[in-house]
């Protein structure tokens, strides 16, 4: 196991005349927590099937450890832990039964660590699965995932329908796995999840990868919205002279304006405070506010080209 | 194969596979008991049955010029293995051969059915084991009712004659597990596969009545499961036909491992 835990190359794969993910090229290194972003439908599940050897590709490889995974999808899967999005669990089993099921595939697993998982994710094991909540199940689909130890962790939207203690202390769970040298690839649309874990982060959008970056970049380059209104029109270049602000929009005459600040925060606020300010809405930084900087960069560099 | 899966498929299957033994196995019975009236108005009701179109006997398993023979092998043959045991048996069979794949992507567990260590060929060759077991049961419990039924009734059932008759009731079986799980392997929604298993299966039998009714058509007898289907054979001690019996097997076992490989090769999209 001296490969890269994960490696993906031209991995292309096309639902007949659709595109489900086109031309995928990145590396996750070991004990590496690799966030996976992208707004629902870009192509995150289609990327994890593929890793999973659930489907096919149309073109190109992922590799696993060294391992292809359609090809040595068996032996990828004994270094795997896995937690699909939507977790569908076996309804009319318990969660002992399931997660005995499931241990029964694979040897060596260590009943403490189960038990620390169980009392940890607080999972109740003596009801049917029928009978859980979403957040129960999903809890159970984490349990399945972590108990036989694996190098390799690949959590499609793992926080899904957890309350936020648990989301914290799933977190807080992969960190400790990272520090245990363990590799998470750790798929999403929430970005504050990403942040807070993850060392580099993967960007898809209709399917192809935008950007692969490290936290820092990612944070430098996202672009937040700010709503400022005003008691009177305003002279717009106040703000657009600023650097790494953009006026997004501009309503009720001049009296409402959208902006899109990359940088220069504090600037914009002695600026704002000259002005007759009524009302302030600064939007937490969301994955839009991260394609918003991404594309605000992609049309630079076009614009600068075209000069 | 894996044992691990054999098992769960095994413990998935336990209450379809008692309640269609148990029904079976009454229905055995019951017939079973009707017998000694039968026995006793045998000259009537070969009269009856003298007088019905020789397309309706044909249909319930009926050869015209064998009539009903007033044998015990010969009675239940014609009111029960000749057409209502492999109807019901085929169902569950059908229903439960067409779960094996088909309804894993249906309601979205195979993406964790998959994520173990283990190859597709050998999860599904666990679940294709507990189907056999499945259907052992429910031969095996119709047999062993039908020889505690027949000294009962005052009739001889041999010990071979009935073993034999298991043997055509498992193959017959087999075959047609064969075919649902082909459908399941190939479809991600088990009331299709069951759909498309139970059309092909009644197709064969319409094919077998239509080629017993008109000479033209006697060739449709080898596209059909039900022409090596013969279980009064088996029953009346006469011998089996060993060759169609394995034609019976070839056909469920040449299916299953044409599931087996189109299931490796699959895109499962949950």
């Amino acid at each position: 196991m001296d490969s890269l835990p994960i490696q993906v190359n031209g991995l292309t794969r096309f639902y007949g005349k659709n595109r489900g993910v086109d031309d995928l090229a990145f590396t996750v290194e070991r004990g590496e927590i690799f966030g996976f972003l992208g707004p629902n439908g870009a192509g995150k599940t289609t990327t994890i099937r593929l890793l999973m050897g659930l489907i096919q590709p149309t073109r190109g490889s992922a590799r696993i450890f060294g391992l292809d995974c359609w090809r040595d999808a068996t032996a990828v899967k004994s270094h795997v832990g896995y937690v699909p999005g939507d977790a569908r669990l076996y309804e009319a089993m318990t969660g002992a039964q399931f997660l005995d099921f499931l241990a029964g595939f694979r040897s060596g697993i260590d009943p403490a660590r189960r038990r620390m998982l169980v009392e940890r994710f607080d999972v109740d094991l003596s009801r049917t699965i029928k009978h859980l909540s979403k957040g129960n199940r999903q809890k159970l689909a984490l349990v399945q995932a972590f108990m036989h130890d694996p190098p390799l962790l690949i959590l499609d939207e793992p926080s899904s329908g957890l309350d936020p203690l648990m989301q914290r202390e799933l977190l807080t769970f992969l960190r400790e796995e990272q520090a245990r040298g363990k590799t998470i690839f750790l798929s999403s649309h929430l970005l504050y999840e990403v942040e807070q874990v993850a060392d580099r982060v993967g960007i898809i959008r209709d399917g192809r990868l935008v950007a692969v970056a490290t936290i820092e970049e990612l944070k430098r380059q996202r672009t937040r919205r700010m709503e400022v209104a005003f008691s009177m029109p305003i002279d717009l270049a106040q703000l657009a002279s600023v650097d790494g602000v953009q006026v997004l929009q501009v309503r009720e005459g001049g009296r409402w304006v959208e902006l899109g600040v990359s940088d220069g925060l504090p600037v914009l606020l002695r600026r704002l405070s000259e002005l007759p300010v009524v009302d302030l809405v600064y939007a937490p930084p969301d994955l839009d506010s991260v394609f918003m900087g991404y594309y605000q960069r992609q049309e630079a560099i076009t614009g600068e080209r075209a000069r | 194969m894996s044992w691990t899966m054999t098992r769960k498929a095994l413990w998935d299957l336990r209450w379809t596979t008692f309640w269609y033994a148990l029904g079976l196995a009454f229905y055995t019975v019951l017939i079973a008991f009707v017998y000694p009236t039968f026995r006793e108005q045998s000259a009537q009701f070969e009269e009856i049955v003298r007088n019905y179109p020789e397309a309706l006997l044909r249909a319930f398993g009926i050869e015209p010029g064998q009539g009903l023979s007033s044998s015990f092998g010969a009675f239940m043959h014609a009111e029960a293995y000749g057409f209502v045991w492999p109807l019901v048996a085929a169902i569950f069979i059908i229903m439960s051969g067409a779960a094996a794949v088909a309804q894993e992507v249906e309601r979205g567990t195979a993406e964790l059915w998959l994520s173990v260590p283990e190859s597709r060929p050998r999860l599904l060759a666990g679940k294709l084991v507990a189907l056999l077991v499945g259907m052992l049961a429910v031969v095996g419990v119709s047999v062993l009712s039908l020889l505690v039924a027949a000294p009962l009734v005052d009739a001889e059932l041999p010990a071979d004659a009935a073993a034999q008759l298991g043997v055509v009731l498992l193959d017959f079986l087999i075959a047609v597990a064969g075919i649902s799980v082909l459908f399941s392997s190939i479809f991600s929604e088990r009331g299709k596969a069951a759909a498309l298993a139970a059309a092909v299966v009644l197709a064969m039998y319409l094919a077998w009545v239509i080629a017993g009714l008109s000479e033209r058509f006697e060739w449709l007898r080898y596209l059909s499961i039900f022409t090596a289907y013969r279980p009064r054979e088996a029953l009346e001690g006469s011998g089996v036909s060993w060759a169609g019996l394995l034609a019976l097997l070839a056909i469920g076992f040449g299916s299953a491992l044409a599931s087996l490989a189109i299931f490796r090769r699959r895109d499962i999209l949950v």
